[in-house]
């Protein structure tokens, strides 16, 4: 199953309610937070799992962690932490993501696929970072830039972020925890890989240069 | 309808419109059309894309597309996409992406109910893809076209495959789902809603509430236990608790509801489905066991598992310790011959220490706490044997954490051990599972109940719903008693009862509530106050009291037919009893009545399933003893004596039974009728290797070869015996399927049937007597258990067996009872007391479940005799007050002419005596059936000796050598000790990994032989003969002695040890007496028994041994006259060589030598022409 896109302004309120609500998570302040942000009811219940499994850490586990933090919301930020890398919501510099295709229909990505002459299987490798941003020919992140109405940074930034587990809450996928689940390909290669015709591939290496 | 037949008809509603008419398009057209319609777009993409991330295929709703592997064949693609269709279709909002092992478009609807798919099946995710699976399956080939195409078109299975480019397997399952399974009506189906009794449609079903049901629906705060009597609509108000959750913000993952079965668990997520169907997936539903392989498989690196976590069923347990049982130094559970039964006697033993939490340390301190409190030789008995137990289940641990594997307790216990031990764990089940539903609490055992502690903590948000009364697993641990520890388990919890009952009329609802009264369960609950919303229905709970078991059936019978003329469809009544064996004979005698049954009975006995073992064993047995039961079938009809014939002739050029009917001059020495029976069946198995899965075999020559279905199914309108033959056939191939437990590197058929043989030995294959949920909807009175009945309702429902004997049933002491203190029944519960408590109460429990079944009619029957043995009315009926009326001499119906005895065989007699041995008239005491396959026929089948049996030639051989030691010697300790040595190269256990262990179990019994006949002269042992019923039947002691005074002592020689022989079989009989009559009052007679050294004088009274002669006497006239019937039994028949072929006999005569038959058959050793995979040697009965 593929992640529901989530949007971290909303996410990071839902996490705000939760640890301002009590010192621990609970069932009953969790229930309360998830009924007030059900869309985002799986990352409310990993993060408050991992916050209880933080507070119950012995002492000297984590060091550096626990070091850098405010001691009296120590596991709070460890949880946090963890838990958005998990997500993949930050960047190598910590700072935090937006999904650009975020809130995207189907519809919507079939029509900018059009007007791109981009494939399905483009777009979703484009959507889900499985095409090493590096290769990405530089017109196309700014096409794509306008067609979703971000920043050529915002993609660029999108696509240079670890590849999305496509379906990393498949439990099968990540019990036989499949190496190549977060793999990426050049963009050179996942055109010659998509079901374009040979003029549409041709143009598209073209660019690639 | 089932919800896979909901499935079926929305993956018909898009092969329709897909199709659009053309009957003629390929699979991958179709998928095509069908992906297109939906709006999808096909993208086949290289194996390595990383979309694919190493899946088949990949639905991805977020650009509406399907991406598979473009290498895989067009005939698999196209089920492949159809997969991803099916989860676009059935499974709302998810994006899936399906591996190799999800998709497998030829996988049956219900996975076989034995061994560990009990648990696996249907996990959340199995289910899913299972779903999706038969979408696939109805989209590419919908079950009407599949029938029509084989029944109207006479195509086969290879024709429609080719034809329309799909995998062989799939087609060839849905010609099994569609030809085997009987067609259900197409309307819209209809239930009763158990609230109200009116018809409502399941898709627009809204849940009423009485006030009940809502209190109990809408509870906050606290732990509740919800006591819910019969009918009082218990699903109903889960099932509404959950939509209340729901609808009152509380996130559907966070529930997680825990049922007794599979099947429940499916039922529930239905139900919930037709009220919110987004969410109900996201509930995580399904039993104790599955949940704790859940968690076991998420967390596997936590207790030294594999991620696959690998779960015995009883089957492989016992595999695994089979060879070890004669390495664990046992006294008391020594049972070498068969190991398997004792061990599964041992392993039960052990499953019940699970259920309590106890493992192997703790057992063994409560059984070395027996033994300092022993006090005689019984209780010090019981401590040994307890001991004994505790050591095989610490081998047993020991065993499992090596091959890193768990058995069913496992899966309870050790998660619940892993969260007791693991706070962070715990947290973390506490938080993501929040809201926590149990079904069936009554039958929630002691370690479900910690487990239910671990994951539910304090409790606070836990809802509970059962009834102490219907509580009716006690084997399993389950016990009402939880129900009563639940406000200790869960402090600050409140009980609430439902008030009112749907399902039957006041006359029911009265008497069930009169009997629970006294039962013991009642104790500590809410005194049973139903009101009855049907009100009074005039028609009183009657008993009929009939002579004997065969009036009951016709009293039955009676019954049944009256209520059919008012208006009670057969479909609407059951017949309820407390043994299967019961139930069979009833079926049997209702279907002799004409009445329509549906009732499946032992699988494996039933005749279309044994034509297809005796099919099958053509391919794993060299002998090719399977002929004797597919000669018989119609089209090949080949003679009995050209079935010898033509056995004989394999055996004699060495060949595998299966190659000569294929090779060149095959007929020789056979009718023309004989020769063109088995050119057909040659023709039929053309091209099928011994190396071919079973269910390729049966499926090739069912979908494809022979007209054994169309036989079946007789032109399309099947009879009712048809129907069922059908419904079995289903059952079985879907068996065929699964995985086979043991068996080395023999062919699979072989495997196969060796599987079977020990599932029905340790009566694990009980769980295939259950109807198949698509072909429920038949007309027929439904046949159950009362076990089996548990959660169904009737309008009509008859309750045989009222009596001492029948219901409640008898105790049955157990071979390894729990030790002292490890079930705690209160403070004076030590030995068997509290499993004799425990019985009784089930009894109780079953009784009132069996009544309460009933919507309107209840009818007890109670026969005053069985056999020549009087029989008291049940003390269930004493404990209902007042009580009820009894009728005498009710209407009755009596089976037709056509009566089900068997047939003699025809044999022609070659001129002379008649001579038999000892051992051919104890065998037809065991079994006529086997004694004429074995003895007249001379049938083998080939069987593999285990290491004790191998052992045990061994030591037979050194016996042979003592009887032909010269007459007037002394025993030759080496010469006999150097025929041990020869033979334990040639035949012992060589190789095995605990030869040396047999090997000084060996020397021990060898020692014992020698040390018995050191010194003494011997003489040798003549044969005695008997005149009995017109035969002389030779009988040959092992050993003679003559004494100093000029007696003689005759010995014969067992292995084993003394234990409580007496000495007083038929053989003893006959043996006294034909020494009696050789050596007059001067004889001795005697048995040693090489185990233990014992003996055991034989001396009867004058009085047994006429009785004995006289049996033998019959047995011999029976013999001569060709009566051979068959006696089946659960235990000796899976044992039994012949258990694939019996009692099948083609028709024809049979010549027979009565004077030299049985020395020859008996004598013959041959060894398998063929080169098996593993050691396999043919072999008469032993």
């Amino acid at each position: 199953m593929t992640p529901t896109a989530k949007s971290p302004t909303d996410l990071q309120d839902a996490f705000d309610e939760l640890l301002t609500l009590g010192e621990q998570p609970s069932a009953e302040i969790l229930d309360q937070v998830v009924a007030r942000y059900p869309e985002h009811a799986a990352a409310l219940t990993d993060f408050a799992i991992e916050w209880l499994a933080q507070d119950l850490l012995p002492p000297g586990e984590d060091e550096e962690l626990a070091a850098a933090d405010d001691a009296s919301s120590e596991s709070v930020q460890r949880a946090m932490q963890r838990f958005r890398e998990r997500l993949g919501q930050v960047d190598a510099a910590g700072g935090q993501l937006v999904d650009p295709f975020d809130g995207r229909t189907s519809e919507d990505l079939a029509k900018i696929g059009v007007d791109l002459d981009l494939d399905k299987s483009l777009m979703a490798k484009l959507r889900d970072r499985k095409i090493d941003g590096a290769t990405v020919p530089p017109q196309l992140v700014e096409r794509l830039a306008l067609a979703l109405v971000v920043s050529a940074a915002a993609v660029t930034a999108h696509l240079n972020a670890q590849a999305r587990l496509h379906h990393q809450q498949d439990f099968k996928m990540v019990q036989q925890d499949k190496p190549e689940a977060g793999a990426k390909e050049s963009f050179a290669d996942a055109v010659r890989n998509s079901s374009l015709d040979d003029e549409s591939k041709e143009r598209w290496l073209a660019m690639n240069g | 309808m089932d919800s896979f037949e909901i499935v079926r008809r929305r993956a018909q509603q898009w092969h329709d419109a897909a199709a659009n008419g053309d009957t003629s398009i390929t699979g991958w057209e179709l998928v095509q059309r069908a992906a297109r319609q939906a709006g999808y777009g096909v993208l086949g993409l290289v194996d390595e894309d990383v979309l694919l991330s190493g899946a088949e295929a990949v639905l991805d709703r977020g650009v509406a597309a399907i991406f598979f592997k473009r290498s895989v064949p067009e005939e698999e693609r196209c089920a492949l996409v159809a997969h991803e269709l099916g989860h676009l279709a059935l499974h709302e909002g998810a994006s899936a992406s399906c591996l190799h092992d999800d998709v497998d478009v030829s996988a049956p609807d219900e996975p076989s109910p034995v061994g560990i798919q009990r648990i696996e099946a249907y996990g959340q995710r199995e289910r899913t893809e299972l779903q999706a699976n038969v979408f696939a399956r109805e989209l590419l080939l919908p079950r009407p076209l599949a029938r029509r195409l084989f029944i109207e078109d006479s195509l086969r299975a290879r024709e429609i495959a080719a034809q329309r480019v799909l995998p062989l397997d799939l087609v060839r399952q849905q010609l099994c789902d569609a030809l085997l399974i009987p067609e259900e009506d197409e309307e819209v189906q209809v239930t009763q809603d158990p609230a109200t009794q009116e018809p409502v449609s399941q898709d627009t079903q809204e849940l009423r509430l009485d006030p009940s049901q809502r209190e109990a629906a809408e509870h906050r705060g606290t732990p509740l236990l919800l006591e819910a009597g019969p009918g009082t609509g218990k699903t109903r108000t889960l099932v509404a608790r959950i939509v209340h959750l729901i609808r009152q913000g509380v996130e559907p993952s966070s529930i997680l509801a825990l049922t007794f079965s599979n099947k429940a668990a499916m039922e529930l997520t239905d139900r919930v489905a037709e009220q919110l169907p987004d969410e109900a997936p996201l509930i995580w539903t399904g039993t104790f066991h599955a949940f704790g392989l859940e968690l076991l498989r998420k967390h596997h690196e936590l207790v030294g598992l594999e991620p696959e976590v690998r779960v015995l069923d009883r089957s492989d347990a016992i595999h695994i310790l089979e060879d070890r049982l004669p390495t664990l130094g046992l006294r008391h559970h020594q049972n070498l011959y068969e190991p398997a039964l004792e061990l599964r006697e041992i392993l039960d033993a052990v499953s019940r220490a699970k259920d309590e939490l106890v493992d192997a340390a703790r057992y063994r301190e409560l059984a070395d706490a027996m033994l300092e409190r022993a006090f005689d030789e019984q209780t010090q008995k019981a401590a040994e044997r307890a001991r004994e137990v505790a050591h095989v289940y610490r081998v047993y641990e020991q065993t499992l954490k090596t091959k890193k594997a768990v058995d069913f307790g496992d899966l309870v216990m050790t998660p619940t051990r892993l969260l007791e031990q693991n706070t962070k764990l715990r947290g973390g089940v506490q938080l993501r599972y929040r809201h926590v539903l149990v079904d069936e609490y009554q039958d929630v055992n002691r370690a479900s109940a910690r487990f239910l502690q671990m994951i539910a903590g304090s409790g606070q948000r836990l809802w509970v719903v059962g009834d102490a009364r219907q509580s009716i697993y006690r084997f399993r641990g389950a016990s009402s008693a939880n129900m009563g520890l639940f406000s200790q388990d869960f402090p600050r919890s409140e009980r609430k009862a439902l008030a009112v009952n749907y399902r039957s009329g006041t006359e029911v609802v009265w008497l069930f509530s009169s009997f629970s009264r006294s039962m013991q369960a009642s104790r500590g609950q809410k005194a049973l106050d139903l009101t009855a919303q049907r009100g009074a229905q005039g028609t009183r709970p009657d008993v009929s009291v009939v002579p004997d078991n065969e009036s009951e059936t016709s009293a039955i019978a009676g019954r049944i037919r009256a209520l059919e003329a008012h208006g009670v469809p057969l479909s609407d009544q059951a017949v309820l009893c407390r043994s299967n064996t019961r139930l069979s004979e009833i079926a049997q005698g209702l279907e002799a009545r004409g009445i329509s049954v549906l009732h499946l009975g032992s699988l494996f006995e039933r005749d279309e399933v044994r034509d297809m073992m005796a099919l099958l064993s053509l391919f794993g047995d060299s002998t090719g003893a399977g002929l004797m039961r597919i000669a018989t079938l119609p089209g090949y009809d080949v003679p009995l004596e050209d079935v010898r014939t033509f056995l004989q002739g394999a055996r004699k050029s060495k060949t595998v039974a299966l190659d000569a009917l294929r090779a060149d001059g095959m007929g020789e020495g056979l009718s023309p009728a004989g020769i063109e029976g088995l050119r057909r069946l040659a023709l039929d198995l053309d091209g099928l290797e011994r190396s071919d899965a079973p269910w390729t075999i049966l499926a090739e020559y069912l979908f494809e070869r022979s007209n054994y279905i169309t036989r079946i199914l007789g032109n399309g309108e099947p009879s009712a015996e048809g129907r069922m033959r059908a419904v079995g056939l289903f059952q079985f191939l879907s068996f065929s399927r699964g995985p086979v437990t043991g068996g080395g590197r023999s062919y699979p058929a072989r495997r196969f049937l060796e599987h079977v043989r020990r599932l029905v030995l340790l009566a694990e294959e009980r769980d295939l007597r259950q109807i198949p949920a698509p072909a429920l909807h038949l007309d027929a009175v439904r046949l159950l258990t009362i076990h089996g009945s548990k959660g169904l309702e009737f309008e009509a429902v008859h309750i045989p067996s009222l009596q001492t004997g029948g219901i409640p049933s008898q105790f049955r002491s157990q071979r390894c009872p729990p030790p002292d203190g490890m079930i705690t029944r209160g403070p004076d519960a030590i030995g068997e007391d509290p499993v004799r408590a425990d019985h009784h109460e089930e009894e109780e429990c079953l009784f009132f479940v069996a009544l309460s079944r009933a919507r309107t009619h209840l009818h007890l029957y109670r026969s005053e005799s069985a056999g020549s043995m009087k029989r008291k009315g049940s003390p269930f009926l004493q404990m209902i007050v007042p009580r009820l009326p009894e009728i005498q001499g009710p209407v009755r119906v009596e089976p037709g002419e056509n009566g089900s005895g068997e047939a003699d065989v025809s044999l022609v007699r070659a001129a002379g005596d008649i001579e038999l041995r000892g051992g051919d008239v104890t065998l037809y005491d065991r079994c006529p059936r086997r004694f004429f396959y074995s003895r007249i026929f001379g049938l083998r089948a080939a069987r593999r000796d285990g290491a004790f049996v191998k052992t045990h030639r061994c030591l037979y051989e050194v016996i042979d050598a003592l009887r032909e030691t010269p007459g007037g010697t002394v025993l030759d300790r080496a010469k006999l000790r150097q025929r041990f040595d020869n033979a334990w190269q040639r035949r012992g256990p060589r190789g095995h990994a605990f030869e040396l262990q047999y090997r000084v179990l060996a020397e021990s019994i060898l020692e014992n032989l020698l040390r018995s006949h050191d010194g003494v002269v011997l003489e040798k042992p003549e044969p005695l003969v008997l005149e009995s019923g017109g035969a002389a039947i030779h009988l040959q002691p092992d050993v003679a002695i003559r004494r100093p005074d000029g007696s003689v002592l005759l010995r014969l020689i067992r292995t084993g040890k003394k234990g409580a022989f007496k000495g007083e079989d038929m053989i003893h009989g006959m043996f006294q007496e034909s020494a009696r009559l050789q050596y007059g009052d001067r004889v001795t007679l005697e048995v040693l028994h090489l185990t233990d050294g014992g003996r055991t004088e034989i001396s009867l009274s004058e009085r047994k041994v006429g009785a004995r002669l006289e049996k033998s006497g019959r047995y011999v006239r029976r013999i001569v006259s060709g009566h051979f019937p068959a006696t089946p039994d659960p235990v000796s028949c899976p044992r039994c060589p012949f258990f694939f072929v019996c009692p099948a006999v083609p028709s024809g005569t049979l010549r027979w030598d009565p004077a030299m038959a049985s020395f020859k058959a008996n004598s013959e050793e041959e060894t398998a022409s063929d080169e098996p995979l593993d050691g396999e040697a043919p072999s008469t009965a032993p």
